[in-house]
């Protein structure tokens, strides 16, 4: 029997130049290993679009990896490792594994069609893992994230309370489907990648830009993607535990959707009145905090529900006049509550997850948080990554900052959360 | 300032697209600006620059007055824009940014620290080596 090998590293750069940058990610990553990696996980902010554009960062990488290597990622707010905390640069986590087979799936256009695109993904893993004899699976799903769309007249605005919202909201559904923008309905695309392929423990997030909702990239092999799933799955000896925590309290304050849109996405109408009137009532708001700081407000009031005892919270990304729209799927008919958050119940939810865990036998860690986490805690986020570093050590991880997350581990509900902290650990 | 690495810290700072304008700087002066000098300041801030300049003034004031008590960062709203200060501790200095008023301020914030610490880095480094460092 072969003697198993496992070597697992984490590198980044900071370089602005995409193709230097994507060069020395792949560099610092694969030095550390002493045979060619399995898989290649590669995250990075925004900012190489604007700096040789992501082709050129994928072509620097390429330069550097092994040809064949199963490369899976996309664009991230921000990105933690062992070095540190960042909003700019890129990050990638490399596996060379002897005990473990490995997969990868795309599927496309998300918000068009994504139970079509999440299938896909998963005959991609199925067909090539069902043969494989080990027995532990695990997957890593990256998503689009959701699209704030541009309004004539109005630009990119998170508050719009013009008769223009009205007109807006009638339209919405259809030009959303067609124009691929709008909710990510990374919802559906969890729902059936668990359904295909239910023995898989899953963890994953969608990719944003700078938090503004503009565009996003997904990275598959040595193609950048836009509206598209990517999976990572892998069978192995490897043994997986997943863990999530969120920081949040329950106010009291509750609300019943009695009306919905966009793909359930946006609450028309709140116990039958209009959306908005009845949240600002319900929370003791008045209209004047009705402004472009109310996405960030409300960072610290997510409006959550229970999906099968799973807490699920919701943020609110945009006001449409009378609607409220939220990043992902809100029940119809079900009762909602208000939780609050505060930087120190987000930062303790930190040790609460990995206080959860074992140090011994730990291999390596790949943590995915919600990037409205990221905008909250701002430079607070220095002592989650304390946090961190002082669980991990040496033992390499990748956090991920990411609009949105999803979780499933088999025999429980698939759930897509905001404004989670969620942690799988290799054993 | 072309070859100060602190100037080179500010130089990276500044190309994010919601860092209007950075520095080093304490009360009455402006320590280190970024290898341009203030060319390379996002138009936007060009109008307001004096009023924010002055205003930087004041909050100097409170900065020099308790940074020895654990004052490490401040900022203002003025107009549509905000200043954050991030002092460095024990002393009357503090890495400046401009910033649009509705930036992602948090993401922000995260790089903010980043350059702090990388100043402060540079600082600690002797003299010496600082000058063999930038030729």
């Amino acid at each position: 029997m072969a003697e198993e090998k496992l070597e697992v590293a984490v590198g980044m750069s900071r370089k602005w130049d995409a193709r230097e940058a994507g060069k020395e990610v792949a560099r610092s990553t694969i030095e550390k290993l002493s045979s060619p990696p399995d898989f290649f996980i590669l995250f990075s902010t925004i900012h190489y679009e604007k700096h040789g554009g992501f082709q050129e960062f994928l072509n620097g990488v390429w330069d550097v990896l092994p040809k064949g290597t199963h490369l899976v990622g996309g664009t991230v707010a921000g990105f933690m490792n062992n070095n540190g905390c960042y909003t700019r640069g890129c990050t990638a986590l490399a596996v060379s594994y002897s005990n473990m087979d490995v997969a990868v799936g795309v599927g496309r256009n998300t918000k068009r069609d994504p139970d079509k695109a999440a299938t896909k993904c998963a005959e991609m893993i199925k067909k090539k893992l069902d043969k494989s004899n080990y027995i532990n699976k695990f997957l890593i799903d990256i998503t689009s994230s959701g699209i704030v769309p541009t309004m004539p007249g109005i630009g990119r605005r998170k508050v719009i309370t013009s008769r223009l919202g009205g007109a807006l909201l009638k339209t919405l559904n259809a030009t959303c489907r067609r124009l691929q923008i709008g909710p990510g309905r990374e919802d559906e695309i969890i729902d059936t990648l668990s359904k295909k392929l239910k023995d898989y423990g899953i963890i994953g997030g969608s990719t944003v830009d700078d938090n503004r909702w503009e565009r996003n990239f997904q990275f598959f092999g040595e193609e950048v993607l836009t509206n598209s799933v990517i999976v990572l799955g892998f069978k192995t000896d490897l043994k997986w535990k997943l863990n999530s925590t969120f920081g949040l309290k329950p106010t009291g304050i509750k609300m019943k959707p009695t009306k919905m849109t966009l793909f359930d996405c946006a609450i028309q109408k709140i116990e039958n009145e209009p959306a908005i009137d009845s949240y600002l009532k319900k929370m003791g708001w008045g209209k004047d905090l009705l402004d472009e700081g109310m996405h960030r407000r409300t960072l610290f009031y997510p409006l959550c529900y229970k999906k099968d005892g799973i807490l699920c919270p919701r943020v609110l990304a945009l006001v449409i006049k009378d609607t409220l729209v939220f990043t992902n799927k809100v029940p119809k008919d079900d009762d909602m509550e208000v939780y609050s958050a505060s930087g120190e119940s987000l930062v303790n939810s930190v040790k609460e997850n990995l206080d959860s865990y074992e140090k011994n036998s730990l291999k390596f860690g790949f943590i995915v948080s919600c990037c409205a986490r990221l905008e909250a805690l701002g430079d607070a986020t220095f002592k989650v990554h304390e946090i961190i570093n002082d669980f991990y050590e040496n033992t390499p991880f990748l956090l991920l900052f990411a609009s949105g997350e999803d979780v499933y581990r088999p025999g429980e509900t698939p759930v897509r959360l905001n404004e989670s902290f969620n942690v799988a650990n290799f054993y | 300032m072309k070859d100060d690495p602190i100037a080179k810290v500010l130089d990276d700072l500044l190309k994010l697209d919601d860092i209007f304008a950075c520095m080093v700087a304490r009360q009455n002066m402006i320590s280190v600006m970024p290898s341009d000098d203030n060319d390379s300041f996002k138009p936007e801030v060009h109008d307001v620059w004096d009023i924010i300049h002055r205003a930087m003034d004041d909050v100097f004031s409170v900065i020099r007055e308790y940074s020895q008590a654990g004052l490490t960062e401040m900022e203002f709203r003025l107009q549509d824009y905000e200043a954050l200060f991030y002092v460095f501790p024990d002393t009357e200095n503090a890495l400046v940014a401009i910033v649009p008023a509705l930036a992602n301020k948090g993401l922000i914030e995260v790089e903010m620290e980043n350059s702090r610490r990388e100043i402060l880095k540079i600082m600690e480094e002797p003299e010496k080596e600082r000058e063999l460092a930038t030729t």
